[in-house]
């Protein structure tokens, strides 16, 4: 019968907590079994997507809190994390992972979901990655290939910190940071009810069942404490944390969940702030110098339009100029990362 | 231009079969190189590219670009060793023209490519009918994409 060997680091360093996984999948060859990993990390600090700016952090916010930045090699925006948080990851040979980036979630996260519906939460994997219950995201989701291993890496947040989230992030304005607080409490859900020791328990009987494999409690090997290690030097390197280059960006957008964003684009005469949700536009503000049109008038047309670039064009049209510049500005705001 | 399993591909072009990408010959051992169409559709919509330092040495199937789709960050290896000469700007700014155009939205360039690296590619219309047709059925049976 196949293995699933299950490492549970238990209480780490941030720094920890971020190499051990990738160290993980880069030691990982193409016949080694699966390796389901999990750990907490024993302080609060931030952590950021490859492709993410760093100046999307409040970075004297960080440093007035203490609190670490780290870059991690896979996917997403920034995140606060704490020891109210419990990771975990499930890392296989490249080749076994499924080649469609849908069905490697469905694969690699579907356990999740299921462990969490054991335990009577009603979860669901919506949005391709993210993992939902009641309406709420309640997993912070994110994979990339490693060497030759394809890592899923997750969460479960049994309290959430929305305050310190809000404050770390790097926002034109206090409207925009409320803005991002108000969200992050309406479509953030945590599991307080639950403890580590259970959800550990039910997630590793949800990936075992769903690989077919028996469990192995194991230890790092020396290669993976290795690679661990040097991940743990890499991450740790302020040209590493710098990121690699990247275009221009067009605006500021805080993304909460899929559906749900604000976005945020100044400049030439104009202020524009919108507010997504479920994917429609719930609340705008706009500021445009030397307009034929009151701003007012724009916002109320811009309530309940879906938020994607041609609804948008189509209910600005009718006013002229002046709606295409508010057109123009939101643009970039609809591709959401 | 060729039609295998619904999906249109160059004749004209080489491919790397295990990362979906072609590769088109410029001459001089200079090649240019972007995602086929599997390679797009399964990759899921990109967010976005950054590549390997200019000027880059790079072995067959080490990482010329790093890509992010759907908050995968994924490597995508050289098809052949060559340095890297030029990325296509285009793809950096937009990374969504890669799903939308992969021919067009080319990744990047390299030089000093052996020409029998190059070869050693699929190439010619019989031999892209036959890989291509094969890597569709499987994805479709591996549910990676519709059927």
């Amino acid at each position: 019968m196949p293995v699933l060997r299950r490492i549970d680091a238990g209480s780490v360093s941030a720094l920890r907590s971020q190499a051990l996984w990738h160290g993980i999948a880069a030691a990982m060859g193409p016949e080694d079994p699966p390796v389901l990993s999990f750990c907490r990390p024993e302080e609060p600090y931030v952590c950021l997507g490859y492709h993410r700016r760093l100046a999307e952090l409040d970075l004297d916010a960080c440093a007035a809190r203490g609190l670490p930045v780290l870059r991690r090699q896979i996917g997403g925006g920034p995140v606060y994390l704490d020891a109210d948080q419990l990771f975990f990851q499930l890392t296989l040979p490249a080749r076994r992972a499924p080649a469609h980036i849908g069905r490697l979630y469905e694969r690699m996260l579907g356990p999740a979901a299921a462990a969490l519906c054991r335990l009577g939460v009603p979860a669901r994997l919506a949005h391709t990655n993210d993992i939902v219950a009641g309406g709420r995201k309640i997993s912070g989701t994110g994979a990339g290939q490693i060497g030759d291993g394809v890592v899923v890496v997750a969460n479960v947040m049994f309290a959430f910190a929305h305050e310190e989230m809000a404050a770390i992030l790097s926002v034109p304005d206090q409207a925009m940071r409320d803005e991002c607080l108000r969200l992050m409490r309406a479509h953030l859900g945590t599991l307080p009810r639950l403890d580590p020791d259970t959800v550990t328990a039910a997630l590793t009987d949800a990936y075992a069942d769903a690989l077919g494999a028996t469990v192995s409690d194991s230890a790092l090997s020396d290669a993976e404490l290795a690679a661990v290690r040097d991940w743990e030097r890499r991450l740790d390197d302020p040209a590493w944390t710098a990121g690699p280059p990247l275009p221009a960006s067009a605006g500021r957008q805080v993304k909460i969940r899929a559906g749900v964003w604000v976005y945020d684009r100044r400049g030439d005469g104009l202020a524009v702030q919108i507010t997504v949700e479920d994917g429609r536009v719930v609340r705008a503000a706009i500021t445009l110098a030397d307009a034929g049109v009151d701003s007012a008038v724009l916002e109320r047309a811009l309530i309940g339009v879906a938020a994607e670039a041609g609804a948008l064009a189509a209910r600005l049209e009718e006013f002229g100029d002046d709606g295409v510049r508010v057109r123009d500005a939101l643009a970039p705001g609809m591709v959401v990362r | 231009m060729l039609t295998v399993a619904g999906y249109t591909l160059d004749p004209a072009l080489r491919y790397e079969p295990a990362t979906n990408v072609w590769v088109a010959d410029l001459g001089d051992g200079r090649v240019r190189v972007g995602l086929d169409p599997l390679g797009a559709e399964t990759s899921g919509d990109i967010v976005a590219v950054s590549f390997a330092a200019s000027g880059a040495a790079l072995a067959a199937g080490e990482a010329m670009a790093i890509i992010e789709a759907a908050k995968f960050v994924g490597p995508l290896a050289a098809p052949v060793p060559g340095r890297l000469a030029a990325v296509n700007p285009a793809v950096i700014d937009a990374p969504g023209q890669i799903n939308a155009d992969p021919y067009g939205a080319w990744l990047a360039e390299l030089d000093g490519v052996p020409a029998d690296r190059l070869a050693a590619l699929v190439g010619g219309e019989a031999a892209i009918t036959a890989w291509f047709a094969d890597a569709v059925a499987r994805f479709r049976a591996e549910g990676a994409i519709a059927q």
